[in-house]
């Protein structure tokens, strides 16, 4: 799992850290170096949340625009 | 790309409408619009665009002052003394908020003045407050403090000395306001309530709209001791209401507009649901009409008959080719309506009495698949007649000879009726499609309705194989997804704000 981070609307170094600090996140953030355009998201209220999860054979299972926890949860079992 | 211009992207067209340069499919109000047999029973009297404003949510009329509340800005006050000018008066970042993006969700205005606007934590913000502004100048707002509080506030209700707040999962909350900012707390509520989005208070009852609880009754009259009467479930999340005489207005989510009858006050009982194509976020009402944000439009309901909601217009959205912005929040004053969505305030005018065609087109833009081994790409649309008259289809029109409605042609949908079509390609070309078809109608809102057509996407999606793609940590190490093969990968993309 990467925790990928826009590097718009003023978000810093700065108050990346801070944010990882203060939420315990122990997976990798990372900066979203033009990969935003790589995908096909489906129709969206806003900007964030994104979600993309791949199966292991390297295929897309699950594309969305928001968080919706339950459709999230079968495709991390699905692609697990 | 580098993210930046691409989100900027996004937020500028999201504000541009649907004037594309080079495209030329307006939704021409021009000659078309002048020839039209019909008056609109909806007009659009100014649009306030701001493209800063992001997630313009609550909204709430205090004479001549229209107060609101945006993510990106915080709290709002406009002059709506002439509604075809509105006119910014001043705004304010509350002190409790985020310092890139103050934030602000809901606000309650009390006759002395003061202002209570509030934001609710979430997985992203966890700072949730409740800031009380003095707003007796609307030209010059000040912040007199802030209640800052682990409760999950969303919306609020002024009665007297009191301040009750909805906060989710952590109940209704009863505050005592004292002299400036100061506030109380007198009582809470957990029991009985589901996820309380706001609340609307009369006659020592509390109304709350509680998601996906329906309507829940508390009794306020002990604010100390507040308890649940009863709950009434519609269908839909249920995150806005307004107490209108007998009748409770109520914005259920997806299950639409229901009326609710308060002949017994303790004992709210469902007349009807009016189901919406999007979801009934914010409900209005003045003169004999209910107005509802319903994500891609606002919808007007003639309520002359205070038992049969009866739709009689909706304004859509204008929203740019492949974005989208969705309405959030309304208020009203009279036959005058105030509108937010993601980045404008949208003044109308009800004009009752009125009734003419109305188009809708569903979905509001059209993603074509790749095409197939004959070179044709269909994809379907759903036409509806939400008028109260027959809609007469005049032409069509596209932007391209391969481009058409296969199913399609001049005539009429009755009012109500709906229709189903096929958006046809027929070309074998693997460029980018971005186009355009037309439906001529004698709808006086739009006499010339757009439809974009895209596809040959070029982003992946799902079937697809994953690109190749790199991305550098906060300590500098890099991460390539062709290194992550053999395992299952998620990304979650995200704003600290």
């Amino acid at each position: 799992m990467l925790g990928v981070a826009t590097g718009s609307f003023g978000e810093s170094q700065a108050t990346l850290e801070e944010f990882v600090e203060q939420t315990g996140i122990s997976f990798p953030v990372v900066w979203d170096d033009g990969t935003y355009g790589l995908w096909d998201f489906p129709d969206a209220i806003s900007p964030y949340p994104r979600q993309v999860v791949i199966g292991a054979g390297g295929r897309v299972v699950y594309l969305a625009s928001e968080h919706q926890e339950e459709a999230l949860d079968r495709a991390v079992q699905q692609a697990l | 790309m580098d993210a930046r211009p691409l989100l900027l992207t996004v937020l500028l067209s999201l504000a541009a409408g649907c004037e594309e340069p080079g495209s030329a499919c307006a939704d021409d109000l021009g000659e078309l619009g002048r020839a039209a047999a019909w008056d609109d029973p909806v007009t659009v009297l100014d649009r306030y665009d701001g493209p800063s404003f992001s997630e313009l949510a609550d909204l709430e009329v205090a004479g001549d002052t229209l107060w609101f509340c945006t993510s990106v800005i915080g709290l709002q006050a406009y002059d709506i003394s002439d509604p075809a000018r509105l006119r910014k008066l001043d705004d304010l970042a509350p002190s409790g908020g985020n310092q890139t993006y103050p934030r602000c969700q809901h606000l309650s205005v009390a006759e002395d003045g003061r202002v209570y606007a509030t934001n609710r934590s979430n997985s992203i913000s966890r700072q949730s407050f409740v800031a009380v502004v003095d707003g007796r100048d609307p030209e010059n707002l000040v912040e007199l403090g802030a209640l800052n509080t682990p409760d999950n506030v969303e919306g609020s209700a002024v009665v007297g000395d009191l301040l009750f707040v909805a906060a989710h999962e952590d109940g209704l909350i009863a505050y005592r306001r004292g002299e400036g900012a100061q506030l109380t707390e007198l009582g809470r509520l957990q029991d009985g309530l589901s996820n309380a989005w706001t609340v609307r208070v009369r006659d020592g009852l509390a109304y709350v709209a509680d998601g996906g609880g329906g309507i829940s009754v508390v009794d306020v009259s002990d604010p100390a001791a507040m308890s649940h009467i009863t709950s009434l479930e519609l269908g839909g999340a249920v995150k806005d209401l307004e107490l209108d005489g007998d009748r409770l207005w109520v914005a259920a989510g997806a299950a639409g507009l229901a009326v609710v009858d308060l002949a017994e006050p303790r004992a709210p009982a469902l007349i009807e649901l009016e189901n919406t194509p999007g979801s009934a976020l914010g409900v209005a009402s003045g003169g004999d009409a209910v107005y509802v944000a319903d994500w891609n439009d606002v919808r007007v309901f003639d309520v002359s008959d205070r038992s049969d909601a009866r739709l009689v217009g909706q304004e859509p959205l204008h929203v740019a080719s492949g974005d989208s912005s969705r309405t959030l929040g309304i208020a009203a004053k009279g036959e005058t309506v105030f509108s937010g969505n993601w980045t404008e305030l949208v003044a109308y005018r009800h004009h009752p009495g009125v009734s003419a065609p109305d188009l809708t087109v569903s979905p509001q833009r059209i993603a074509l698949p790749d095409p197939d081994e004959l070179g044709e790409a269909r994809a379907s649309a759903v036409l509806r007649n939400v008028g109260a008259r027959a809609l007469t289809i005049s032409d069509l029109a596209a932007d391209r000879s391969s481009l058409s409605f296969e199913n399609l042609e001049p005539g009429t949908l009755e009012p109500g009726e709906e229709r189903t079509v096929t958006v046809l390609n027929e070309s074998s070309s693997t460029a980018a499609l971005d186009g355009w078809l037309a439906i001529l109608s004698d709808d006086p809102d739009e006499p010339r309705k757009c439809l974009p057509v895209q596809g040959n996407n070029s982003g992946r999606t799902v079937g697809d194989s994953a690109p190749a793609a790199s991305f550098v940590d906060l300590e500098g190490g890099e991460h390539r997804l062709e290194d992550l093969e053999g395992s299952p990968v998620f990304l979650a993309y995200f704003a600290t704000f």
